[in-house]
């Protein structure tokens, strides 16, 4: 067999392996947006659930799923940020570095059901949080510190090494180059993985089913107060999220708009992280523009 | 050897520069007249780089790099460790290889070390943009586009505003290490003809690969060759008249 002959066949099969990841991902997609999108209305994005008869919607584990996200972000984002930085700009070879990158391999690579136990342990028995917006937050937060922060990293080094020889040889401290050179060159990339790790953080279950819990109580949208019960943005209080409530129903749900209910907040969920997907490198590349020719 | 009727703005005695356990650089003697251009020539791996980076002391950024000997720079010991790096950069530019402006505007560019340093006054700040973007002699290319981004700019623009961008800081000494070895002819006789203007203004200190460029532009020239400075004189008798057989060599294209 000659040459030409074996590069044409090679590039078939790695066209077909390659054809083969994108058709699952279609067909996945297209099943669970062909049975779920019918069954989404306005109502069913908006109500709350209903444990025994039909006509249930999601609308307090969409706000949960939103909320805890947010919270999630503002708790890891800028641990990770602090870590990517001393790991790309400070940080010299040695045990110390070797040993925070060790941790960062580790901790990325546990099941996050294993987190979920142990933030359920520490958390909410231990330290008294009980199964709550907070102790869901912080199992997250465990839970994307170690991809977030390897993503930042990431975005750092790919800025050229002339542009931290050129803040220094301007004057500039190694901090002052981070703050002023480096973070806003790398600030589109750096969101691009924020969003994408949004995605991941959104639809994530099992490190919230014994953190942030399986329940979620009614919520009095009119109510503000974080110190309130019934408050949406109280944080000591249970929140199902989407991605626990799709596990829970189909576990143990009894509803008779069973399979409608689970199908319609599938599609929900995918949408909501396709969305994430898109926009990032959209969100990414139109802030390049905007930051670099100001 | 050095032009008496000029104060010296530096003088370096005995320098010598480990890689680890490698020793690079082998005790360099070489004093700088406040004003003109002195070239550092040699070959690849003469060191040269390695000494003009010595200077305002990039190789702090590097683990694993030692420097030892003496550094006056107008009274200042560079490598005291009482020496603020940051200050002393400011006093010492540098322009790189390859060009490295900021991916911001023209503007934020030549005025980022004005900023930091905390002008806010929109006025002295369009000043300096102006002259120090004369200085460099890119004022007329790009005075309409001053808030498009830099990297926007032909890689000869891009480096002359990285010239004003060191100017706007008013430093006393200029280091140029290979400053148009990545630009196409055009720009590099740019650059250099901005060099030239400069000349009265500044002490500047440029490496460069080619000795035609060492020739038109430098008024000293110093040769360097494996770590060691082998000779330094006016650019007229380095090129007319070398006293060492290794200048004379490498002058003639013999080797390097």
């Amino acid at each position: 067999m000659n040459a030409k002959t074996s590069d044409k066949i090679a590039t078939g099969v790695i066209y077909a392996i390659s054809s083969i990841v994108a058709l699952i991902l279609i067909a996945m997609l297209a099943f669970i947006l062909v049975r779920g999108v019918p069954h989404l209305s306005w109502h069913f994005l908006t109500s709350p659930a209903k444990a025994f008869e039909a006509g249930g919607g999601i609308g307090i584990q969409l706000f949960n799923s939103f909320y805890l996200l947010v919270l999630a972000m503002a708790i890891s984002f800028p641990i990770a940020l602090g870590a990517a930085i001393y790991l790309n700009e400070y940080a010299h070879k040695g045990r110390f570095t070797t040993i925070v990158r060790t941790a960062i391999e580790i901790l990325s690579s546990l099941p996050s059901v294993v987190v979920g136990l142990f933030g359920f342990l520490l958390f909410v028995v231990k330290f008294h949080f009980g199964f709550s917006i907070l102790s869901g937050a912080v199992a997250l937060t465990i839970f994307n510190l170690p991809l977030l922060t390897r993503s930042i990293e990431t975005s750092l080094a790919q800025i050229p090494n002339l542009q931290r020889e050129a803040g220094s040889a301007l004057g500039l401290s190694r901090w002052e180059t981070v703050i002023h050179v480096i973070l806003p060159a790398a600030v589109p990339s750096i969101v691009t993985g924020v969003v994408l790790s949004a995605g991941r953080v959104f639809g994530e279950a099992a490190a919230l089913i014994y953190t942030a819990g399986q329940s979620a109580p009614a919520l009095n949208f009119g109510d503000w107060n974080p110190f309130n019960i019934a408050s949406p943005l109280n944080p000591m209080r249970p929140a199902e999220t989407l991605a626990v409530h799709i596990w829970k129903i189909n576990s143990e749900g009894i509803m008779p708009d069973l399979s409608a209910v689970s199908a319609g907040a599938s599609a929900v969920l995918i949408i909501v992280v396709l969305i994430f997907n898109f926009s990032a490198r959209k969100i990414g590349a139109k802030l390049h523009k905007k930051l670099t020719s100001a | 050897m050095t032009d008496t009727t000029q104060k010296n703005i530096l003088e370096t005695r005995d320098v010598k520069l480990w890689y680890g356990q490698k020793e690079a650089l082998h005790g360099i003697n070489l004093t700088f007249p406040e004003k003109g251009i002195t070239a550092l020539i040699g070959p690849s791996g003469s060191g040269k780089s390695t000494y003009l980076r010595a200077l305002n002391r990039m190789h702090d950024l590097e683990d694993n790099i030692t420097v030892t000997g003496t550094f006056d720079f107008n009274g200042t010991d560079i490598y005291a460790p009482t020496t603020d790096t940051v200050e002393l950069r400011k006093r010492i530019g540098m322009v790189f290889q390859q060009p490295n402006p900021f991916p911001f505007s023209i503007y934020e560019n030549v005025i980022f070390g004005l900023r930091l340093a905390g002008v806010k006054d929109k006025v002295v700040l369009d000043e300096a943009v102006e002259k120090a973007l004369r200085q460099s002699s890119v004022w007329d290319e790009v005075k309409d586009d001053l808030h498009k981004s830099a990297l926007g700019l032909s890689g000869g623009q891009q480096q002359r505003v990285s010239i004003a961008r060191v100017l706007a800081t008013s430093p006393d000494l200029l280091l140029l290490d290979e400053p148009t070895s990545a630009l196409d002819p055009v720009s590099s006789h740019n650059i250099e003809e901005t060099l030239m203007n400069l000349r009265n203004d500044y002490a500047m200190i440029i490496v460069t690969h080619s000795m035609s460029q060492a020739s038109r532009l430098s008024d000293r020239t110093a040769f360097f060759l494996s770590g060691n400075l082998i000779e330094v004189d006016s650019t007229r008798h380095i090129f007319l008249d070398p006293k060492r057989q290794e200048t004379q060599d490498y002058i003639s294209g013999r080797f390097g």
